[in-house]
């Protein structure tokens, strides 16, 4: 399972501005990284203690982003558009 | 294999092998034959759900992971309960009448083999066309 590397948005106007971003999301990683190894300990306190399914929702929420990889929307409306792409 | 099952009559003709040794030795071969020969059906699993819609000069494609789709269910089945029913209700005032509460693990894959197997294909005298499916 790994996560998206990269997001990429496009708006469009009927005025000709368009807004076009590339979001290297692969610099992410590292964070992410560093936020599993300061929850997990904490998630697994917490589930000891009070019986919480913390850890298992941090990994599900993990596998929810993980699984935006191949997400796409691309609405046109007569001259303006909106588009995402995850990969 | 057609060489094989000619050997095997050459071999009988010239009475080498028997008869019965000769029907086994062509129902080995032809085993072999039907068994290569026999095209391995490879169903490719769907991954995404495909959504596009078009109306004139609008158009909506919008492909969603069904991963996504597993994700979000599996995470949806760990939000407590009293949840469940405010979901439901905020789903109903947009005119979604979903039992979210009725969301259970064990229905999932069950859930996503259904939406892998639908395929819709709506299109109306104006032209707009909606189609829904599963690649």
């Amino acid at each position: 399972m790994r996560p998206p590397l990269m997001m990429w948005i496009s708006v469009r106007k009927k005025a000709g501005r368009s807004v076009k971003l590339w979001l290297p999301l692969i610099i992410l990683w590292p964070l992410i990284l560093v936020a599993a190894v300061l929850f997990i300990p904490i998630a697994f306190i917490c589930d000891r203690i009070f019986g919480s399914k913390a850890l298992l929702m941090g990994f599900r929420i993990y596998s929810v982003l993980c699984a935006t990889r191949g997400l796409s929307v691309d609405v046109k409306q007569q001259n303006d558009s909106v588009r995402v792409y995850i990969i | 294999m057609n060489e094989e099952r000619s050997k095997i009559l050459e071999m009988l003709a010239e009475g080498k092998i028997t008869v019965a040794d000769a029907s086994r030795l062509l129902d080995a071969v032809g085993d072999a034959t039907s068994a290569s020969a026999e095209p391995v059906a490879i169903s490719k699993k769907p991954k995404y759900l495909k959504v596009m819609v078009k109306d004139k000069g609008d158009n909506v494609n919008i492909r969603v992971p069904l991963q996504l789709l597993r994700a979000g269910v599996s995470l949806a089945t760990l939000l407590p309960k009293q949840v469940g029913p405010q979901v439901s209700g905020a789903l109903k005032e947009k005119g979604i009448n979903f039992d979210f509460t009725q969301l259970k693990g064990e229905s999932l894959e069950e859930l996503v083999q259904a939406i892998e197997d639908l395929s819709v294909n709506v299109s109306d005298k104006d032209g707009a066309t909606v189609k829904i499916c599963c690649e």
